[in-house]
């Protein structure tokens, strides 16, 4: 029989670096959970990605026991990464900062299509240059049609 | 909770959800660890140790270029957020050990490791601890010299003690953990036994120990393994825990480069612990 939840928990945590600190902390202790279970588990589920910022859903049980979902970086973030920039611009209608590449844009669709709502990986594609242009990039490179 | 313990800084924004997402990113890079998306609001969560005043500069300066608000910063205290969980833990029985908080009474016939967690990693609850307490008997020689890396409650340092070891020295970079160990070794009737507050520099000078225990991670592993090697002494032995069952190749890789043999690997599910000898 499947086990009853208690509730879901959804952070923003870096990889790697999860401790019983806030958010982390209450969020789980108030629900009876074990906190440094989870850090080691988190911890070392995301240590290849040490430092990035995660999403992470974490399903409670009835039981105190949890597990938990890691998801896909947020598109700033990784558009962050892709465009090796130190910082977003002023004025992103003005002033840019940086360049990523449409495969950027493409490759990380990829990695968010389940967040996005986008029924291809060239919509979401899109949806991804919108943001990196919100943020100051410039977008290379034609879309192929 | 240790006084010495930071607490949580703790800034509230508001602005439009895209906005929002790219102040995560860019306060990601100004130190903040985590964050919660509330409905009308992101907090974002920073390490009062990290916080400097060069630090609220930038952050003024990167909530208007972003294009969000601050509405609110406070702080929470250091606390002990997980005592609802330690209040209701059970005894744990491994190698001949019965690991049982001061509320439960030590059972005969078994080795008591009496340890009260206060948000300290070590209770014998998760496989990494109990891989190491299962096979220390083994290991530990009367009068041997242990090092014990990331020590959290002081658990492991403590069965060391209990099996004959003499000077046993510990470490944890958790700012709380030193406080509890100590707690815990005095509750143990167990003086004598070094716990520093912080990483492996806080050993570095310390004569080579005949076994080094770390539970940690891999990747923290990985990082220490050449100080971890180069403080156990010649024919002494590494154990390292915390390892995730895909990991193992690549820690033997680690530890061959490192001239240690593997002599060991125990398996609790999805965990594993790896026995070395130095050359």
């Amino acid at each position: 029989m499947a086990k009853k939840i208690d509730g879901y928990i959804k952070l923003q945590i870096k990889a790697g670096q999860a401790n019983p600190a806030p958010p982390i902390g209450p969020a789980l202790g108030q629900k009876g959970v074990n906190i440094m279970e989870f850090c080691k588990q988190f911890n070392a589920a995301t240590q290849d990605r040490m430092g990035l910022i995660l999403p992470v859903v974490i399903t409670v049980f009835a039981d105190k026991s949890f597990n938990f979902i890691v998801k896909s970086p947020p598109a700033a973030v990784l558009l962050k990464k892709a465009a090796k920039i130190e910082k977003g611009a002023g004025d992103p209608l003005r002033d840019k900062v940086g360049t990523v590449s449409w495969d950027q844009c493409r490759d990380i669709a990829e990695q968010k299509m389940e967040d996005l709502n986008a029924n291809t990986i060239d919509q979401g594609a899109h949806m991804i240059a919108g943001t990196a242009r919100s943020m100051g990039l410039k977008v290379s490179g034609k879309p192929v049609a | 909770m240790a006084e010495s313990a930071p607490g949580t800084l703790i800034f509230s924004f508001t602005g439009p959800a895209d906005r929002r997402d790219w102040l995560v990113a860019e306060l990601g890079e100004l130190g903040f660890g985590a964050f919660d998306h509330q409905p009308d609001r992101l907090e974002g969560f920073i390490d009062e140790s990290l916080w400097t005043s060069d630090l609220r500069v930038k952050l003024k300066e990167l909530v208007s270029r972003v294009g969000c608000r601050l509405v609110d910063e406070r702080r929470a205290a250091p606390e002990n957020w997980n005592a609802t969980w330690e209040a209701g833990i059970e005894p744990v029985e491994v190698g001949g050990f019965y690991v049982h908080p001061p509320w439960h009474s030590p059972r005969a016939g078994a080795v008591s490791l009496c340890i009260e967690p206060k948000m300290s990693f070590g209770t014998a609850h998760h496989e990494t601890t109990r891989l190491i307490l299962s096979i220390l008997d083994g290991l530990v020689e009367p009068g041997s010299s242990v090092l014990d890396a990331g020590t959290g409650t002081g658990v492991l340092a403590l069965a060391a003690r209990k099996l004959g070891a003499d000077r046993i020295v510990g470490f944890d970079i958790d700012p709380w953990s030193q406080e509890n160990a100590l707690e815990n070794l005095a509750r143990n009737q167990e003086g004598g036994i070094s716990i520093r507050a912080g990483g492996i520099e806080t050993v570095k000078d310390e004569p080579p120990f005949d076994l080094v225990i770390a539970n940690i991670n891999r990747a923290v592993l990985l990082e220490m393994l050449p100080d971890l090697v180069r403080l156990c002494a010649p024919g002494g032995r590494v154990v390292l825990s915390g390892i995730l069952r895909p990991d193992e190749a690549q820690m033997r890789e680690a530890l061959a480069r490192e001239e240690c043999t593997c002599l060991e690997v125990i398996v609790e599910g999805e965990w594993i612990a790896v026995v070395a000898a130095r050359a």
